[in-house]
């Protein structure tokens, strides 16, 4: 089991009122699944996400992440779990500017004890398709690229699982396409890839789509054909060639 | 993280804003280069004082002089303390260098201040010191032309004098004086040498404007004393100075039948204790630009401390970043802190730069002797490590506590 959550509760003290924003929620995800989390903004899907990366603990409830409890961890504990277990994609990819795309990827190595090295962030980076751009500076990238350096960031520790918030939000649908159908390469290859959404045909890639509102789940189905990247970005229209 | 890799994400992050980095460094570099120049000038002026006291005073002896009072202080090095006071006698000398070990030889000196002389219509107000061939040897003084002082000239009484230059300026224009006639209080010498110039004495007094005659001759044949102005011992192990001036005083105090509350009628002056004197004049100077020194490096150190908490503010995306891939708290503490260090210990060493180019300078177009040292340059690096440490801490752990969540969320 790679995330077993029993009631989870985060509750937030706001001008005197407490604030339920994830309310007794419980989830399993087994290694390997490809899951979307659903929900409009205000849902409580971003907490839950920081809750599952380990940026935030849960006022009650038990996390266990890959067969071990995180929600009674303290600070340092955790931060070496997000740096060990976890690759995190952000919506606004989060690259530090003033690093190339590779001294970016090779980040997370510094704050771990990896025997990975400059080597692996390069194979990272290969692995998104840009071992070519690895000098390159973020403000030379595409945002579709950024996004992409950003996941061979979270795959640089070999994480057990890949979690993105929104990873789309800021790309045009051509390079949505592009990152989609990078998450379902890394799935085929059995990554366990987790990504919260609110846009249901981004959802849709996933082979499973749990719906939350209010702070809680309310559905989690299957999806019996997910879409396939690849297959729609064919029928877009032809990309216009840049130079 | 490894310290390395540690330093440089610091010089990362410090380059990245290269105009505030030297801003931030400003303060440190002012206090350091003040506080190396302090530290120069005030070695350099004790070198000098001592080095002239050395001058003035000669090697190591120990000096008894007449009369009670301050033991370290008087307008001619203590020579002149003893005019008027008839406290020291012949038999005193005798005394000291017969019963006081160490004591290799003791040698009688006396002194009048304002003492008329003249040569045909020239004439001029002088001091007139009673010496021993000995003098020579002690205060390093010789003769430029003509010959010191003998032994033979202080058993014969001889009317012997040797003349100072500004004396000699006075009444032979630059002629040698030597060989010629000179009247002091009236009574016939013959002028055997011509003093080397000493220049002024670190107070000021001008140590050329004087005539040496030999001590019998000043004392029975000039103005009938019997008593000395001083007595100067000359040791035979330098490094017993203390116990052998101790070992004076108590001889002195029993044969003038000192015993307290009575004050004692002389004093036993040492080198060191002229040295010390002397260095108290710069401890003014120092002092101030000491507060200066403090001052600036207070005030840079402030000036870091609010340039990091804007910087941290600016960077708080960053910092959110970091802790999200998976940076402790003290990752990011490490991270800040060697930041203000990198910038404290770079401003502290542009600040010995300047420093140094400046105590040169001030050598240079003021004449003002200084000493660059080790001690002051290990000092300025101490210096510049604590200010980073005491101002970089408080931003450093600001920036640590940020909670992830919150951090990501902002600029």
């Amino acid at each position: 089991m790679m995330i077993q959550m029993q009631d989870v509760t985060k509750t937030y003290e706001m001008d005197g009122q407490s604030l339920r924003a994830v309310d007794r929620v419980s989830l399993k995800v087994e290694e390997g699944e490809f899951v979307a989390i659903i929900g409009p903004s205000g849902s409580g899907k971003s907490t839950l996400m920081n809750l599952i990366a380990c940026l935030d603990t849960p006022t009650s409830g038990v996390y266990e992440l890959d067969g071990a409890e995180v929600s009674k961890l303290g600070d340092d504990d955790l931060s070496q779990v997000r740096n060990s277990k976890i690759g995190l994609v952000f919506q606004s990819y989060n690259l530090l500017p003033r690093m190339t795309a590779l001294e970016n990827v090779e980040l997370p190595l510094l704050y771990g004890l990896h025997a990975a090295d400059g080597g692996a962030a390069q194979q990272a980076l290969e692995a998104v398709g840009l071992g070519e751009r690895s000098h390159h500076w973020p403000s030379q990238l595409s945002g579709g690229q950024q996004q992409r350096v950003a996941i061979a960031r979270a795959l640089v520790t070999s994480p057990a699982i890949i979690l993105a918030d929104e990873p789309t939000g800021a790309l045009d649908t051509r390079s949505g396409l592009e990152l989609m159908a990078i998450f379902q390469k890394l799935n085929r290859e059995g990554r366990t890839v987790m990504l919260v959404t609110h846009e249901q045909a981004i959802a849709e890639h996933a082979r499973r789509i749990i719906s939350i509102r209010d702070g809680r789940i309310v559905s989690d189905e299957t999806v019996a054909s997910p879409r396939q990247a690849e297959a729609e970005m064919a029928k877009l229209p032809a990309e216009e060639v840049l130079p | 993280m490894s310290i390395k890799r540690t330093l440089q994400e610091a010089l990362r992050g410090l380059l990245a804003n290269k105009a505030r980095t030297f801003l931030m460094m400003v303060g440190v570099i002012i206090g350091i280069a003040a506080l190396i120049t302090i530290v120069a000038v005030g070695q350099g002026a004790k070198a000098k004082v001592a080095q002239s006291a050395g001058k003035m005073w000669g090697t190591n002896p120990l000096m008894v002089t007449a009369g009670a009072g301050n033991p370290n202080a008087g307008p001619h090095m203590g020579m002149g303390v003893g005019v008027g006071a008839q406290t020291l006698t012949m038999e005193d000398l005798q005394a000291i260098e017969k019963e006081v070990p160490n004591v290799r030889k003791a040698s009688p000196g006396l002194l009048k201040s304002d003492v008329q002389v003249k040569h045909q219509e020239q004439a001029a107000t002088t001091e007139v010191f009673g010496i021993t061939p000995e003098f020579r040897e002690y205060r390093s003084w010789d003769v430029d032309s003509g010959v010191f002082i003998t032994d033979a000239d202080v058993s014969s009484l001889a009317r012997v004098a040797l003349i100072g230059q500004t004396v000699a300026r006075q009444l032979y224009g630059d002629e040698d004086p030597v060989g010629f006639r000179i009247m002091i209080d009236n009574v016939k010498f013959e002028v055997k040498g011509l003093l080397a110039a000493k220049g002024t004495n670190p107070q000021g007094a001008d140590a050329d404007n004087r005539i040496m005659i030999p001590v019998t001759t000043f004392s029975r044949r000039l103005y009938n004393v019997d008593y000395l102005s001083n007595i100067v011992v000359q040791l035979k192990d330098v490094n017993r100075m203390n116990e052998t001036a101790s070992a004076i005083t108590t001889l002195l105090r029993d044969r003038h039948q000192i015993v307290p509350p009575k004050q004692d009628d002389f004093a036993v002056r040492t080198p060191s204790g002229i040295v010390k004197m002397f260095a108290g004049t710069s401890q003014a100077l120092t002092i101030f630009l000491g507060i200066v020194s403090g001052i600036a490096l207070l005030v840079g150190g402030l000036v870091i401390m609010n340039i990091m908490l804007i910087s941290i503010g600016e960077r708080t995306r960053e910092i959110g970043i970091r802790r999200a891939l998976g940076a402790r708290r003290k990752d990011i503490l490490r991270q800040f802190l060697a930041e203000a260090l990198l910038v404290t210990l770079s401003g502290g060493l542009i600040g010995i730069l300047v420093g140094i180019a400046a105590a040169l300078l001030l050598s240079a177009a003021k004449g003002m002797p200084t000493v660059i040292s080790w001690q002051a340059i290990s000092l300025a690096v101490v210096f510049s490590v604590g200010v980073g440490i005491i101002f970089g801490v408080q931003p450093a752990q600001r920036a640590a506590r940020l909670n992830p969540v919150e951090a990501l969320r902002g600029k």
